[in-house]
């Protein structure tokens, strides 16, 4: 035996079993292990709270029972509007995910003989310690290279109030715009879209639409895996509705196929043809809502061959015309517009991606047909492409033309891949060129009413942009930047070229990267200095999911050991400095009244964030940051946040209503949510009598782009004849860092393995279960084949997804992102396949 | 009341990896650096004993503890329900789908098994018999409530 | 390796006066555990062993103990080892 058993075994039931039948022919008891049936109220009742799902965009409802200081089970929330008590095999086992057995506990520092060594080995230290170590970098960095020299990477896991106080620390605190979040990875495209075709980030419509729309349609997304509980509305309508449809394209065939009245297997890259081609049709078959367009809609031309986001020096960067003026535009007719999507014919759609023209047209005339309500979803298929703000402007261009937009069931919708892609790294703004509710650093007014809420002095906030996800590694490998904090992500996996850019970058002996999770991940080992983080419901904390809807819950569980949240490592370490270590002389010499502060009393002592007593916190649940702090830091912090959108469009209710409801849709006018923004009626913001109004741009008018196809980055040639893809399954997400410590999640599906064609493997010579190398002109791995799987591509294409530690797929794929999202294309690389 | 502390449980993580370096600590990559690649291990076995597993609490879906290789689950047809079904269970003695799939959204119960409950697979698994690779402490009800009542009982 | 475990139930009535020492031995046996005892002298034993001979020579050497008036298997399940070891994260 390896130690005590933790859950009731087999073996225990058996001998309670044995126990009971001896005692009933006694005439005895039952003794209390083998009773099966216990009466007493007091022991067996549990303490139910709600929470959100730790995983993905959803953001289905939680009930947690705990009891004697555990989490002892988890359902799905009846009173939820997102998943009426329904969760994804995931989120029933969300009760497992905070008792992995290697729990990180206390700080570690990588030491020899008793002091740091980049390459020493990692060795228990202080709170204390950590944080002495950590700022004596930090000032060394600022005092030498300026805040240029410092970066930190976060998270669309991030709690709400933990995504704005790290915005505020580095922007307003460090003064460097270098922080971005993982979700740049995810939602960058997504976002950059938005901001292009209607000034405002985040879908106009909202889950409702599933139980309204006629006909579904699938771009790239396999929402089967990836938003169950979303595909079981979807289902649920498809079934319950006969008339109904649903369409799925996508470059290999996967389990959301099990669903499609219209399925669509797609060369790489050719989504943006048949986007074209289904424009042209709406166009040729006199289905252009004129009255919507001609009111509503303004059109203009992209500027085209920008390139691909790699480093400068690459030849397709040099060989690009326009790849410093990536998201640039210029107006143009209607009439032009029609000429320019012309080209795009059934003949050339069909032709370009492989897709018969018969099935092409059917899914042209859902959108063409007046009478079809219909609601399109995509994530990483149309977001992880080099042309992916492109993809999601074609998107909305075929809902604009045909005026399917912010009506019920009429509805673009992004769906997200993180619990709060949307709440925290969106709306708070922790991308490297952004400010809470869509402003952007750039802008001087913007960064003007920041500082005025933050109550900091003018020129606080520095009006560069900074590194994104990706040009973060490439700054660490360059010495650009040298110290680097992440915090509850795990980048060393998720990024892209890791073997040329990440791992480099983070062993740079001119480095210092500090590392903050629960489980010693694989980041966590490229770190020099690791921090043990409480994770989900040991803090109280806030989500904000795909449809705008904002969630709370409140700290259920006390965290292991000494860890800690990112809110409180981040508010702790703002002690370590005093303004006049960070601030240049002239702000100062302006405003002498924060002279030898500390960025923790100019930032979060500031009067507003400490104006809640801790006596407001809920009697029956802890906070231990708050209880540390001596104020309701959460609080505090969601409340000056609020302030940013509040009359802006981003409007929250007050803090205190969302620990009350299962969550509410913003904005949030008059204690009302919205269900569908820019539609009279429905969305407050719409000015009277203009029916609708996209108030996200100067005149109210939404942009249809003409924009082409052009060719991925990489594509497959005679020395790398594969296309790979890469993604996720049902079972595992944000890297397999929880799932794969669940024991029946990770028995479900333990390994990534290389999905292939059948005929594609007898032509290697590969059975199911040869082990190969996947093999790229940056890396590789080991794994082995899978012709008889879930997902079955066809043929050309391998998929293998990234959840698996031992097998880091990112090492094969290519660093190249959309020039306007800076978003990687993790979706299309070339590769070839060897047998090990 | 007071907190249940797993003493003995909480080994930490580099007591049971003494023997590799202590810079190699992600758990789940099995000592491997990061920039190099061990022999990916053989494709597992889908654990086919149709014998019932513990559920953690009563809320979990059940694991499916057969194979499930080709079934069809698709718009035409659902291969589990052929054994699962209510009508199905007294020829193929499978326990019958919980009566919460026949609710709708508003939790009104329907004549049939609510469509959004169609695709099993989005909650039930099989299992293969792959070993973990981390433990997990989770601790069951019953355990929790025996403390409960040890804790109670000293207290008196 | 070991193909079976054997988990059993004894029922054994003893001498009420003496059943301090008859306790006592039996806690001392190999793989037995006391489920319960009562006032009145009866004792229910768990029992686990690799072979079921095993049980029988447990239960045999309960009946002929001092102050031991009668001892009978109750209760008896064969599992496979492995199985259970699987379960419980016992390295194979």
């Amino acid at each position: 035996m390896t130690g005590p058993k933790t859950g009731l075994t087999r073996r225990d039931a058996i001998k309670a079993q044995a126990a009971a039948a001896a005692a009933l022919a006694a005439g005895l008891p039952i003794p209390a292990a083998a009773q099966n049936l216990v009466t007493d109220a007091n022991v067996t009742e549990l303490k139910w709270s709600k929470a959100a799902c730790r995983f993905c965009g959803t953001g289905c409802s939680i009930m947690v029972a705990t009891k004697a200081g555990r989490v002892v089970a988890t359902h799905g929330d009846t009173q939820a509007e997102v998943n009426r008590g329904l969760n994804c095999v995931k989120g029933y086992f969300l009760s497992k995910i905070m008792y992995g057995a290697d729990r990180l506990t206390t700080p570690l520092l990588r030491k020899t003989g008793g002091e740091y060594d980049k390459n020493g080995e990692f060795t228990p230290v202080s709170w204390d310690e950590a944080f002495d170590i950590m700022a004596e970098k930090w000032k060394k960095t600022l005092a030498e290279k300026g805040p240029e020299g410092i970066g930190m990477f976060g998270s669309g896991q991030w709690t709400v109030w933990e995504g704005y106080a790290a915005s505020k620390l580095m922007k307003a605190g460090f003064r460097s715009n270098n922080i971005d979040p993982n979700a740049r990875h995810c939602m960058a495209s997504a976002v950059g879209g938005f901001m292009r075709t209607f000034g405002i980030d985040e879908p106009m419509g909202c889950y409702d639409d599933f139980e309204n729309a006629d006909a579904f349609v699938l771009w790239g997304s396999n929402m089967a895996e990836m938003h169950p509980i979303l595909w079981t509305r979807i289902t649920d309508r498809r079934f319950s509705h006969p008339h109904v449809k649903v369409a799925v394209l996508s470059t290999f065939t996967h389990r959301s196929f099990d669903l499609a009245d219209i399925p669509a297997v797609f060369t790489p890259q050719t989504d943006m043809v048949i986007l074209n081609y289904i424009a042209n049709y709406i166009i040729q078959n006199d289905a252009v809502h004129k009255d919507f367009v001609g009111k509503h809609i303004n059109f203009r031309r992209g500027n085209t061959d920008i390139g691909y986001g790699l480093r400068p020096e690459h030849p397709l960067q040099q060989a690009a015309e326009n790849a410093d003026k990536a998201g640039g535009s210029e107006p143009m007719s209607f009439e032009e517009f029609a000429e320019f999507v012309s080209e795009y014919t059934l003949e050339k759609a069909e032709e370009m991606s492989g897709v018969p023209a018969e099935t092409l047209e059917k899914i042209a005339k859902l959108y063409a047909d007046p009478d079809t309500k219909v609601m399109s979803l995509w994530t990483m298929g149309a977001n992880q492409h080099t042309r992916g703000v492109w993809t999601n402007n074609l998107l909305y261009n075929i809902h604009l033309l045909t005026g399917k937009i912010s009506t019920p069931g009429n509805s673009p919708f992004s769906l997200t891949g993180q619990p709060s892609a949307c709440g925290t790294a969106r709306e708070v703004g922790t991308f490297s060129h952004r400010l809470p509710a869509d402003m952007v650093v750039k802008n001087p007014k913007h960064r003007a009413y920041a500082e005025k809420i933050w109550k900091l002095p003018e020129g606080t906030v520095p009006g560069w942009v900074g590194s994104h996800a990706v040009k973060q590694n490439r700054d660490l490998k360059d010495g650009k930047i040298n110290c680097y904090w992440v915090q509850v992500n795990n980048n060393m996996q998720a990024a892209p070229n890791m073997m040329e850019e990440g791992l480099p970058g983070y062993r740079n002996p001119d480095n210092f990267i500090v590392v903050s999770d629960a489980y010693p991940t694989v980041t966590a080992e490229a770190a020099d200095l690791i921090l043990p983080a409480a994770m989900w419901v040991e803090k109280e904390g806030a989500f904000g999911n795909a449809e705008r809807r904002t969630q709370f819950w409140y700290q259920l569980v006390n965290a292991p050991g000494d860890s800690k949240s990112d809110l409180w490592q981040l508010a702790e370490f703002s002690k370590r400095f005093t303004t006049d270590e960070v601030w240049p002389a002239e702000i100062l010499d302006a405003n002498p009244e924060y002279k030898g502060k500390t960025l923790f009393e100019v930032l979060f002592a500031n009067g507003k964030v400490d104006q809640f007593e801790l006596s407001e916190k809920a009697k029956e649940y802890g906070n231990h940051e708050s209880e540390d702090f001596g104020f309701y830091i959460q609080k505090g912090l969601f409340e000056e946040y609020a302030e940013f959108g509040r009359g802006k469009a981003h409007d929250l209710a007050p803090f205190d209503r969302y620990h009350e409801v299962r969550g509410l849709r913003w904005p949030v006018v008059d204690g009302k949510e919205t269900r569908w923004r820019f539609k009279e009626g429905s969305d407050p913001y719409v000015k009277p009598g203009s029916d609708y109004e996209f108030y996200g741009k100067p005149d109210g008018k939404a942009v249809i782009f003409a924009l082409p196809y052009e060719p991925p980055a990489e594509s497959p040639d005679a020395e790398y004849p594969m296309w790979l893809s890469t993604g996720r399954v049902l079972e595992h997400w944000h890297s397999g860092s929880m799932t794969q410590r669940v024991p029946e999640l990770y028995q479900a599906v333990p390994d990534a393995l290389c999905y292939m064609h059948p005929d594609d493997a007898k032509a290697q010579g590969f059975r199911r279960g040869t082990e190969v190398r996947i093999i790229s002109r940056r890396g590789e791995i080991r794994t082995r084949i899978e012709t008889r799987g879930r997902n079955k591509p066809p043929k050309g294409l391998v998929f293998v997804p990234w959840f698996d530690a031992r097998r880091l797929i990112n090492k094969v794929t290519l660093d190249a992102t959309d020039p306007i999202s800076k978003q990687t294309d993790f979706k299309k690389c070339a590769v070839r396949i060897e047998a090990v | 009341m007071k907190l249940l502390r797993l003493a003995v449980l909480a080994v930490p993580v580099f007591m049971a990896t003494a023997a590799v370096a202590q810079n190699q600590v992600a758990t789940l990559r099995n000592t491997a650096p990061l920039d190099q690649e061990g022999e990916a291990t053989q494709i597992p076995g889908i654990v086919n004993t149709d014998i019932r597993q513990v559920r953690n609490y009563p809320d979990q879906p059940p694991l499916i503890p057969h194979k499930t290789d080709n079934y069809q689950v698709d718009l035409n047809s659902n291969k589990c329900l052929t054994c699962h079904s209510r009508t199905a269970v007294e020829v193929s003695q499978a326990p019958m789908i919980s009566v919460t799939h026949f609710m709708n959204r508003e939790g009104q119960t329907l004549g049939a098994i609510s469509p959004r409950r169609y695709f099993c697979t989005q909650c039930h698994v099989v299992q293969t018999n792959a070993r973990p690779l981390v433990e997990n402490e989770f601790v069951d009800i019953d355990r929790v409530i025996d403390y409960v009542n040890t804790q109670q009982s000293g207290a008196d | 390796m070991t193909e079976e475990i054997h988990i059993s139930s004894l029922l054994v009535r003893s001498n009420p006066a003496r059943m301090g020492a008859v306790l006592k031995t039996i806690q001392s046996m190999p793989n037995a555990e006391i489920s319960q005892s009562d006032p009145s002298g009866k004792i229910v034993v768990l029992f686990e062993a690799e072979t079921d001979r095993a049980i029988g020579d447990a239960l045999a050497r309960i009946q002929l103990l001092d102050g031991v008036a009668s001892a009978a298997l109750v209760f008896h399940q064969t599992c496979n080892a492995q199985d259970l070891a699987f379960e419980e994260g016992v390295p194979q």
